[in-house]
């Protein structure tokens, strides 16, 4: 790390009690480079960020097994496969149920060239034919959830939940491994038109507008939904999506509209959208936390929302915009390069790139791997813990959730003392909740912050550019804030500080969304935003990649965003130019 | 004033087959951009001849031969920075011939008069054969006098320039490779400093790369010395030869700015200015402007180059950009044949593992 790094101490982390009853457990502990581990006083030499991004709502006992074998084991796993050359991958921290995130970079010299001579023809050969390469895994993924669907757990002895869901665990780490295998080899290829981008002189920033407008399984859910807003109102049963409560209750919701004419039928094509589209989480990792398909409140409040503006969202129209958009800037960009040669490399490039979409892929994975593969988990964790309670293990099925996965493990194979693991979920449970609530107090960033850092996932997605470092570093908060720009246009409008997935409900049409960083669950959203400013992100980020499909201005990784703007203050969002200002403050 | 053989030579009166062996490499191919139609600023050079005159009629040749051979062959590094300190203080303690200060003083006086000022400052340039050269072993080691103001400050500036022949620098090189200073004699520039709003330096190919389709622009505010010297990050653009547009242009963050002190009146090294330091300091006119100079400057001499340019501050829209110096490109790698295929690896690797650059590298 650089010399002239600033420290953001992190004394407060080191020495603190974990998990009541936590026992360090190496041999269960998956890694490649390095393990997750509690912080220590030399990770201080290390930047480690806060990952709002994935895991804002921090983990239980049992997630943190499931966050492991993502970020620590997969990125590891990812990188060692592929060989990447400047990072052996990612790893973890934990400040109490919170997540922190650095990178494990690679700094030989002979090493970074060796793995350089590994990287480069596997990633030809992957993309060769991306399409079929990718397709191949998502048939690998789809057969997985096909057999976890077909599984009926009612019917299933202790024995046979328990094999299945160790099955599960092993297709949980299967997905991350997949996951991170390609997203090395599509960041490099991604980079590589970059790099070209800057050689041939043209404004790298803009790649990833010229790869905008695929579309993802994302925007087809949104356009499922706005669907079933207008089929409600077709229906005449829309006051009863709108009525009740601001904190929707699907059971409440579900009462309410099948009593009415048309009612049945609307909620029953609702169910049939949660099959396909609902199998998707609020967080990675977090197996505590039910799926659309269990607990529809996202959904719902969602179409609620939708059916509080008067206009419906024109989805084909917008996607014409974009791709308008999109094909202006390649012509432009392709005019400005003044040689034969370098323009047809361009073309070549972004053939490729078009070919192997990362910008596409980065947002359409989500849905098949990282808001999806641990349902498994979470399924036949709840079933096994039907069993356990039946035999007076446990006290509640929900108590699986704070044993850690070692400690169920054991257990299971008759080595653990179930009494005393049922009598450690209270004060478990306890502290999950008392360090959920001090997420928003917890620093963006610690330890030493670099000027750079090398890890391409790093910038494109977290966005840890040299920029946002050096706001972190200076601690700036002005009126006027810096970060990349996204997507371009200007919006102004009365802001709305969002800090979790689970407030997504109070956003209203016309607001300006502040957030840390947006995950795949906040999709619904941006069909009622006026413009999107988050603390991190990179160019790949969410955020970015939605407010360009959807059109509106972004700005991403400010660092300082929801320190520095609050709830109804008026605020301009350039996304041309990547600046944010507060125009008058509100009256909170 | 006189030409061949003469004591002084006017820049652009100069006869371009004469004006490097007359006025020493640096003032001779500011005297061809100038035939290029490229405007340079004013000013004369003290001739070859001149310091040949002098340092045979004063005596100096012997005494300095004499410090010479005292080192020998193969001297260590204190012998000549002895030897160069002697030398340097014969230059300074033997007086200009009589004669040769008044044609200085007069030549002075001219140039204030045509530059419409009194005790106009200017850029006092040592001008040696071989500087500056296609093997450029000298290139930058003989003095450079920025804001020299009034006939006595440029007499003792020129002599200044003589005795910086015998830098220790210069002096070692040549003992090491038996290159006698009868071999190197120097002229001396005194040039209008142009009051600069921005300087900075143009290639007419990439510098790095060494592709011919652009044009390089680096800049900052205020005279150039610290661009040349690499005191200041500066800004970076990329030109399209062929239609003038700009492809890149990268704001740097200028720490560092060469003005005037006030106290002197040299130009030196201070902060810069917060308000300036992250500011744009070229617009599309201007850039143009230097595009259109060094590519006449590249068509008239027929190779690569690399110039310094002055940007005056009551430049006006349309107005030519002032080449104070100008050169062939140096040390550019072979045009490298564009590869074929989109290698995402390689692209990768060079330009963005490991940090990612806003620009390609310089």
């Amino acid at each position: 790390m650089s010399e002239s790094g600033h420290v953001i101490p992190i004394d407060q982390f080191i020495g603190r009690e974990f998990y009541p009853g936590y026992e360090p457990r190496l041999d269960a502990r998956p890694y490649v480079a390095e393990p997750l581990a509690l912080f220590g006083k030399h990770d201080e030499d290390r930047f480690w960020l806060r990952d709002t991004m994935h895991f804002g709502e921090g983990l239980t006992p049992a997630s943190i097994a499931l966050l492991e074998d993502a970020q620590t084991w997969g990125t590891q796993l990812g990188a060692e496969m592929t060989g990447i050359p400047p990072t052996a991958g990612m790893v973890n921290r934990l400040a109490g149920v919170h997540v922190y995130i650095s990178q494990v970079p690679i700094t030989s010299e002979w090493l970074m060239a060796a793995r350089e001579r590994r990287f480069g023809p596997l990633l030809a050969e992957k993309m060769t034919d991306f399409a079929a390469y990718w397709q191949g895994f998502v048939d690998e993924l789809k057969a997985g959830y096909q057999h976890f669907d077909e599984l009926n757990p009612a019917t299933m002895t202790r024995d046979e939940v328990w094999h299945a869901l160790q099955d599960a665990y092993a297709f949980h780490r299967r997905g991350w491994a997949i996951h991170f295998e390609v997203m090395y080899l599509l960041a490099a290829n991604y980079l590589g038109l970059y790099g070209l981008a800057i050689e041939v002189g043209l404004d790298a920033t803009e790649v990833p507008r010229w790869l905008a407008g695929e579309r993802t399984s994302f925007l087809a859910t949104d356009e499922r939904m706005w669907a079933l807003a207008m089929r409600a109102r077709e229906l005449g049963v829309d006051q009863a999506l709108t009525a009740g409560p601001e904190q929707v209750d699907p059971e409440e919701v579900r009462a309410r509209i099948t009593t009415l004419p048309g009612g049945g039928e609307w909620w029953k094509e609702f169910v049939d959208f949660l099959t396909t589209w609902g199998q998707r989480t609020e967080e990675t990792c977090t197996i505590d936390r039910p799926s659309w398909a269990e607990h529809p409140v996202t959904p719902l409040a969602t179409i609620r929302e939708y059916l509080a503006t008067d206009d419906t969202y024109d989805f084909a129209a917008a996607e014409r915009e974009v791709l308008g958009k999109r094909d202006e800037l390649v012509a432009a960009a392709r005019e400005k390069i003044p040689d034969e040669a370098d323009r047809e490399r361009f073309d070549t490039a972004l053939e490729a790139n078009r070919a192997a979409n990362f910008v596409w892929w980065n947002e359409e994975h989500n849905f098949l791997i990282d808001r999806r593969i641990h349902l498994p988990v979470r399924r036949l964790s709840l079933a096994l813990a039907e069993h356990l309670v039946a035999d007076g293990e446990l006290a509640a099925p929900e108590d699986v959730f704070y044993l850690f996965k070692p400690e169920l493990y054991d257990a299971m194979a008759g080595r653990g003392d179930w009494a005393r693991l049922a009598a450690l979920v209270p004060a478990r449970r306890d502290y999950y909740e008392q360090w959920r609530t001090r997420g928003d107090d917890l620093p963006p960033m610690v330890g030493t912050v670099p000027e750079r850092v090398e890890d391409p996932l790093m910038t494109e997605i977290f966005g840890l550019t040299p920029e946002y470092l050096a706001t972190i570093r200076h601690g700036l908060t002005t009126a006027e804030l810096r970060g990349m720009p996204a997507s371009g246009g200007v919006a102004v409008g009365p802001a709305r500080v969002v800090r979790s997935a689970r407030e997504i409900d109070q956003i209203r049409s016309g607001e300006i969304l502040v957030c840390g960083g947006t995950t795949t669950e906040w999709t619904p959203a941006f069909g009622i935003v006026a413009a999107a400013v988050t603390d991190t992100g990179g160019s790949l980020a969410h955020t970015a990649i939605i407010s360009r499909e959807y059109g509106i201005p972004c700005v991403v990784g400010t660092a300082v965003a929801t320190s520095t703007i609050r709830t109804g203050d008026r605020v301009r969002v350039d996304g041309e130019q990547g600046v944010v200002q507060v125009l008058t403050p509100g009256d909170s | 004033m006189t030409q061949r053989g003469g004591s002084l030579v006017w820049v652009d009166a100069v006869e371009p087959d004469q004006a490097a062996s007359v006025a020493g490499a640096k003032m001779g191919r500011l005297a061809d951009v100038h035939r290029a139609g490229v405007r340079i600023p004013r000013g004369f050079a003290v001739t070859i001849e001149s310091y040949r005159r002098h340092c045979a009629d004063s005596g100096l040749d012997a005494r300095i031969d004499e410090a010479v051979e005292a080192v020998g062959p193969d001297p260590s590094t204190v012998a000549v920075e002895e030897a160069s300190k002697t030398i340097r203080s014969l230059f300074d303690t033997t007086p200009l011939p009589d004669a040769l200060g008044a044609e200085i003083t007069a030549a002075y006086q001219e140039l204030c008069r045509r530059c419409a000022g009194v005790d106009v400052p200017t850029a006092v340039r040592s001008s040696a054969t071989g500087e500056d050269s296609a093997d450029a072993s000298f290139a930058g080691i003989f003095d450079t006098y920025l804001g020299v103001s009034g006939a006595s400050e440029v007499l003792t500036a020129v002599r200044s320039c003589w005795g910086s022949l015998f830098t220790a620098r210069a002096l070692d090189y040549r003992l090491r490779n038996g290159i006698s200073h009868h071999d190197m004699p120097i002229a001396v520039g005194v040039i209008e400093l142009i009051p600069a709003r921005a300087s900075g330096v143009a290639f007419s190919v990439h510098p790095v790369t060494g592709r011919s389709d652009r044009v390089v622009i680096e800049t900052s505010w205020g005279w150039g010395e610290a661009i040349v010297q690499g005191l200041v990050d500066p800004d970076h653009v990329e030109v399209g030869k062929s239609d003038g547009r700009v492809l890149t242009y990268h704001v740097a963050h200028k720490a560092v700015v060469s003005g005037l002190d006030d106290a002197t009146g040299r130009v030196a090294e201070t902060d810069m200015p917060a308000e300036l330091a992250d500011r744009r300091v070229l617009d599309d006119e201007p850039i143009g402007a230097i595009t259109e100079a060094v590519t006449a400057i590249e068509r008239h001499c027929g190779y690569p180059v690399d110039v310094e340019w002055v940007m005056a501050e009551d430049r006006r829209l349309g107005d030519p950009i002032c080449i104070v110096q100008a050169r062939p490109v140096t040390g550019t790698r072979p045009k490298a044949p564009a590869p074929a295929a989109f290698d995402p690896a390689a692209l990768a690797q060079k330009y963005l593992f490991g940090g990612k650059k806003r620009t390609a590298e310089r």
